[in-house]
């Protein structure tokens, strides 16, 4: 056997097996009944061309030339049809509208087995030649008309696709027009000017670079998912080589093992292809589900942004009427525009401190955002922690003693060593605590303290007050939250304040946390700072 | 343009003031001519830069947020311009986000206020002290 018919044989078998495993894919699904039948036409095709040359018979090769019309018939109409649904509709023809393109077909069909077409072959040939009827150039004609469109149909799909089947659309295309331009023009131009029957053989062996570029298309852009593809295939095979053994089987010895061997087979393959389409299926519906993750990640991203900006965007423009505000009450508590009594001084200063703290406000709403959009730059520094923060007591000790609190720094008995801090920042965690521990504490004590245990600095804040319980220790340094009796106390304020501490030391690689014995007993809030 | 001459007092140091909203504008104006500056006040970045070229002030108070050319540009024309350059630029802000300081500071602003954090004392004295350091 030559080459040609090896490749010939080849071909047949590899088409007739991606149509059958093409259409078991999906089988209510268009495309993939359009490609397989489209196949199997080509397979028929190269088949019959096998046929003719090595039936040895007059009336064998003018049946198998004969057979290559009925394939023609349809063929044309298949593939047009595919490139019309493939790799989604084409709006412009679509439905029961697709049926029409059978028409021309159904005619050479039914006439194919007459010698209008093929009038006879010459078996004196290698390889076989066909002398053509009346009927062929309308064949051919026909062919043409129909094979137009697939290089057309798929460029004016192109644009309106998506990413993935524009890269089918692409291999699918280019396969199709080697294998089609290839087909007519061996198979059809030629013989019309009779220059060489000689190259009828190459339109069919081209089909199978259509049928690689197909594969190629399947294996890189899943186009039918080639897992269940190949899985059938090596089934199918292993089921063929038994099944064909079992029909030669010698005795009744060999046909029975033979046979046990077939059930076997059959069983464990039917087992092996729905476990195989099941994985598919779960590896689909996975792909699915990331892809929808992704996208409602993205949308939340976005969400997040845009809320940031809008904060952002919000809070100046919240603060441009607060200065005006500020600054004029400023002017007329400073007597710019001339004295006021007492008792409207007095409500101009209340009204100053209000502003005042709805500045506050929106500082902290200003940094919860800069901290949440990873924007905060600290200004490491070496700062001896016990001035600092003795530093900062010192505005608080008026509002403590107010409320009738002793509030402290509790000297230590040596020289804590220099720690890097932001000082803005940590002023900011440090006010926090100390605007909380007076809060939250109505009468009793308040002690602030530091420490080093050799790697960070610890500094601790120590009230008397309301203190939390135990399942509150997380929650309160999370965003906007506030333990239900602290609310009880103090009900203003946007419940950011230890949120935004928690922030800025982890910021500064350090940590945070409190503890309590119970509802009003006091509370322990400790932050610490690493030394390196 | 407004100009704001200061109360029974000859002329004196002359302040440029940028700023798109007009209450805030019209509230520090009146206190810095109460101190004795001769305030000149510009809605948006061209008329501020306008006023700066024309009337050569002694101190220049710019926003950062303003209509057709932002405080940035401004303040970056005044520096290239030879006979701006030395003037003191005191930038306005409402957000005073670390980018925009550092912005403001490296185009050659002197100082960088937060609006909602200064009353109009306080920023005239911030005034004070620069003319009176710069006439040193």
């Amino acid at each position: 056997m030559n080459i040609v018919n090896i490749i010939l044989i080849l071909s047949s078998i590899v088409s007739f097996i991606l149509a059958l495993f093409v259409f078991l894919n999906n089988r209510k699904n268009k495309i993939n009944i359009s490609f397989s039948l489209f196949t199997v036409c080509v397979a028929m095709w190269v088949l019959a061309n096998y046929m003719i040359d090595n039936v040895g018979t007059y009336n064998g090769a003018l049946i198998w030339s004969r057979i290559t019309v009925y394939v023609h018939s349809f063929l044309p109409a298949f593939f047009l049809y595919f490139t019309l649904v493939f790799p989604c509709c084409f709006k412009r023809i679509r439905g029961k509208k697709l049926l029409l393109l059978f028409i021309p077909g159904c005619i050479f069909f039914i006439l194919a087995g007459t010698n209008l077409v093929v009038e006879s072959v010459d078996i004196s040939t290698f390889p076989v030649s066909l002398n053509y009827g009346p009927l062929y150039p309308a064949l051919s004609i026909y062919i043409v008309i129909y094979l137009l469109p697939v290089f057309i149909i798929p460029i004016i799909k192109y644009r309106k696709l998506k990413q993935e089947e524009k890269s089918q659309l692409k291999f699918f295309f280019i396969g199709s027009i080697l294998m089609t331009g290839t087909a007519v023009f061996t198979n059809l131009i030629l013989p019309i000017f009779n220059f060489t029957k000689d190259f009828t053989r190459i339109g069919p062996v081209v089909s199978m670079v259509f049928i690689i570029f197909t594969s190629y298309a399947i294996i890189k852009h899943k186009l039918f998912s080639v897992k269940i593809i190949a899985t059938e295939t090596l089934a199918f095979f292993i089921f063929i080589v038994i099944l064909i053994d079992t029909i030669n089987s010698g005795d009744i010895k060999e046909l029975l093992l033979n046979l046990g061997l077939l059930i076997i087979m059959a069983t464990a393959g039917i087992l092996l292809i729905k476990s195989v389409l099941r994985e598919v299926k779960i590896s689909e519906e996975n792909q699915k589900l990331v892809k929808s993750l992704q996208e409602a990640n993205k949308h939340l991203t976005e969400i997040d942004q845009a809320k940031t900006e809008f904060v952002s965007v919000a809070s100046h423009q919240l603060r441009t009427p607060l200065s005006v505000i500020k600054s004029i009450l400023s002017m007329m508590i400073g007597g710019d525009f001339g004295k006021f009594t007492d008792v409207q001084k007095q409500y101009l200063e209340k009204s100053f401190k209000h502003s005042e703290r709805l500045n506050k406000l929106i500082e902290i709403l200003l940094n919860v955002t800069r901290i949440e959009q990873g924007r905060i730059e600290l200004k490491l520094e070496p700062i001896q922690i016990e001035d600092f923060t003795k530093n900062i007591l010192k505005d608080y000790k008026e509002t403590a003693e107010e409320k009738g609190l002793k509030i402290y720094f509790e000297n230590l008995k040596y020289l804590l060593p220099k720690v890097m801090l932001d000082q803005d920042q940590v002023k900011e965690v440090l006010t926090n605590l100390i605007d909380n521990a007076i809060k939250y504490t109505s009468k009793g004590k308040i002690k602030i303290s530091a420490e080093s245990d050799n790697h960070n600095i610890i500094v601790k804040v120590a009230d008397t007050g309301i203190g939390f319980l135990a399942s509150e220790s997380d929650e309160i340094f999370q965003r906007f939250s506030r333990s239900k009796r602290s609310r009880q106390i103090y009900s203003k304020g946007a419940g950011l304040g230890l949120y935004v501490a928690r922030k800025i030391v982890e910021a500064h690689k350090g940590k945070i946390w409190a503890e309590s014995k119970g509802a009003n007993k006091g509370s322990i809030f400790r932050f610490s700072l690493p030394l390196k | 343009m407004v100009m704001h001459k200061a109360i029974n007092q000859p002329a004196r140091a002359k302040v440029l003031f940028v700023e798109d909203e007009e209450a805030l504008s019209d509230i520090y104006a009146t206190k810095l001519s109460m101190e004795g500056y001769d305030v000149f006040t510009a809605k948006d970045g061209v008329e501020g830069m306008d006023l700066a070229l024309h009337d050569n002030p002694d101190l220049i108070l710019l926003d950062v947020i303003l209509p057709k050319k932002d405080g940035f540009e401004v303040l970056a024309e005044i520096k290239k311009n030879q006979n701006l350059k030395a003037i003191p630029v005191l930038m306005l802000s409402n957000l005073g986000q670390d980018y925009e300081v550092k912005r403001g500071m490296k185009l050659g602003a002197l100082k960088f206020l937060i609006k909602s954090d200064f009353t109009p004392s306080q920023v005239t004295k911030e005034v004070n002290e620069i003319i009176k350091s710069n006439k040193k």
